[in-house]
């Protein structure tokens, strides 16, 4: 299974480079980064050929709470469920999904991407 | 606005089945403010056409309905089997008409003129009657908002302010009365509407104007 | 004149009934409906499509029930004809003798078991009221020609007294009578206070005067019925007594009964009701019973039949 990952630059693509020192298999799977500013910037067309290249995407981010631009991550989460019922409408066999996480909490992270 | 929504996904592709190439055509106008077939969801539809295998890519004009605007897409429909338009029913027939040899399939289904009463809810306003009588009712259309269309209305099905076809509608009627007695006009509800002249709508002959003091 | 316009015009207070048509063809239904309220009502409407289930046609089944020896009121609604098709059941329907006419909006499409197919809805009931009349008294289509030959109607309107804008009903009503309404039946009551009320505001503007009004009763078969009009009926209201009687009562369908005897003798006493509309729904039988202990049996010439 293949994975996509786009990170926040402040709390998620930090996690997955932690959570890389820790368990450098993943690595393995992870054909796609992207660093991104917010997740709040992601839209539906990129999460969709993003997709094209990977099995499952993930977008990493600051816990709704604490986003720094106050929206992003529940933007993100609203708009990777609206592509997530268009996979399953046009009956795709590919997954996205939010994970909230930082270097300190990578329990979610680790839950969606170690095997 | 007119206002649709798009195709169930299955559907566009059942109807895109024979082809590879496919172009998706989205629209700027209204299609664009109900959220339905603009540029972002003609990116949107022509990348879930990839992970579906099509060779798809997405393009928009401003106008799918005036030739000037499609005209310079020429160059580029040769290069597509068929073209996914999601513009209202007016842009698919006017594409249709001037790229005639490229199958035009509909990616929405058009239903209705009408308004956005909150982000994502629009609800009708116009069924384009041809003979405006709005003024009569405290600018409340009994002819697009009424169920049965009453001139003398309301109807015996009205309670609680609510149409008897769906408990979600707005008895039209009641909207007439509360409107034309906040505004002191009641009497007027009292005088007898007669029969409708369904010449100049849909259902009369010819659905055309003509403007010869704009004509070239 | 038709016998329900003479016996109204006379002061008698009258009983109609309403017989539904068979969602087919079996036309003796109709003559064993017929059969079992011969003697105990004046006149008996025949429904039209109502709430947009198919059956027989009102046209066709009034012929029927005259034949039964009854007479019959054709109900006539515009969701599926345009005014070309019903002035032209109208004139069919006066060329064969049928001289009472309900002209109703109808029930839309979408309650029915034909929920896809269009409406038609070119006028409304009171348009319609109005077109019928002009053919009647100035001989003229709706569009002005002259129609070949007299016509003899008597026309009559529903109304819903209970159905909102409450404070609306009675100017919707004074439209109608305008229109052409010489009667009206209401929808069933069971709300006599509101019923009171809203015959007192006819009263006020002397409507009582212009327009015959008949009160419509629904006998109810059992809580079940209840319960199934008052969620699923447009425009019922079923006020909490009543519920609680059906609901409490041993023998229900005594208990219906009890109550539709008890509101009509409270109707009788209210001024400007000039009969009862008794619409016993698949339950055609029990009229006879309902009049004769409402003390409305037998109705004046024809000679105390018994009902089978």
């Amino acid at each position: 299974m293949s994975l996509g990952i786009i990170g926040c630059e402040r709390s998620g693509f930090p996690a997955l480079c932690a959570l890389g020192k820790e368990e450098p298999e993943i690595w393995d799977r992870i054909v796609e980064v992207f660093p991104v500013p917010c997740l709040g910037g992601v839209d539906e067309e990129t999460i969709l050929r993003i997709l094209l290249r990977c099995d499952t995407l993930l977008l990493v981010g600051c816990p709704p709470a604490s986003c720094r631009n106050a929206w992003g991550s529940t933007l993100a989460e609203k708009r990777v469920a609206r592509v997530s019922q268009l996979l399953e409408e046009a009956e795709i066999p590919k997954r996205v999904f939010c994970v909230f996480a930082n270097p300190n909490r990578l329990g979610e992270l680790k839950a969606r991407v170690v095997v | 606005m007119i206002v649709g929504e798009r195709k169930p996904l299955r559907e566009i592709l059942e109807s895109l089945s024979p082809y590879r190439e496919v172009l998706v055509l989205g629209c700027g106008a209204c299609v664009t403010v109900c959220l339905a077939g603009g540029e972002k969801e003609a990116r949107e539809v022509a990348a879930l056409l990839r992970l579906k295998g099509f060779a798809a890519e997405a393009a928009s004009v401003e106008r799918q309905c005036e030739r000037e605007f499609l005209v310079p897409l020429r160059e580029k429909i040769p290069a597509f089997q068929a073209v996914l338009s999601l513009a209202c029913g007016v842009g698919v027939q006017t594409l249709s008409e001037v790229f005639p040899g490229i199958p035009v399939l509909p990616g929405l289904n058009t239903s209705f003129m009408g308004a956005p009463l909150a982000q994502g809810v629009w609800e009708e306003r116009c069924i384009g009657c041809g003979e405006c009588i709005v003024h009569r009712f405290g600018g409340i259309c009994p002819v697009a908002r009424c169920a049965k269309n009453l001139l003398n209305g309301p109807c015996g099905g009205s309670k609680n302010g609510r149409c008897e076809v769906r408990p979600d509608r707005d008895c039209a009627w009641q909207l007439i009365y509360d409107r034309m007695k906040a505004l002191g006009r009641l009497e007027e509800l009292f005088v007898i509407q007669p029969p409708k002249n369904w010449g100049p709508s849909r259902f009369g002959a010819q659905r055309k104007i003509v403007r010869e003091d704009v004509r070239r | 004149m038709s016998v329900l316009q003479e016996l109204l015009e006379q002061g008698v207070f009258v009983v109609t009934a309403e017989v539904g048509p068979p969602k087919g063809v079996d036309r003796e239904s109709i003559v064993k409906k017929c059969a079992q309220i011969r003697g105990f009502v004046d006149a008996v409407n025949i429904t039209d499509n109502q709430t947009a289930i198919v059956r027989l046609s009102s046209f066709a089944s009034c012929l029927i029930v005259r034949e039964a020896g009854l007479e019959p009121v054709m109900q006539l609604t515009c969701r599926d004809r345009n005014r070309i098709a019903l002035q032209s059941d109208f004139l069919g329907a006066c060329a064969l003798g049928i001289e009472n006419f309900l002209c109703l909006t109808g029930d839309h499409q979408s309650l029915g078991n034909h929920p896809e197919a269009r409406s038609v809805f070119d006028i409304d009931s009171v348009q319609l009221l109005g077109i019928f009349r002009k053919i009647r008294d100035e001989g003229v289509f709706a569009n002005g020609e002259k129609v070949k030959g007299e016509v003899r109607a008597f026309l009559g309107a529903g109304e819903n007294p209970f159905a909102d804008p409450l404070e609306f009903r009675v100017f919707r009503l004074a439209k109608k009578v305008e229109a052409g309404a010489q009667f009206i039946q209401t929808q069933a009551v069971f709300d006599l206070e509101l019923f009171s009320r809203w015959m007192e505001e006819i009263r006020r503007l002397k409507l009582h005067e212009k327009v015959h009004i008949l009160a419509g009763i629904i006998p109810l078969k059992s809580l079940q019925a209840l319960r199934y009009m008052k969620n699923e009926v447009p425009g019922m209201v079923i006020p909490a007594w009543v519920e609680e009687r059906m609901q409490n009562a041993r023998d229900p369908k005594e208990e219906g009964v009890r109550i539709a005897v008890e509101t009509i003798a409270a109707l009788r006493a209210i001024e400007g009701v000039r009969g009862v509309h008794i619409m016993a729904v698949a339950w055609e039988s029990i009229v006879p019973e309902i009049v004769r202990a409402s003390g409305l049996f037998p109705r004046p010439g024809q000679g105390g039949g018994e009902g089978v």
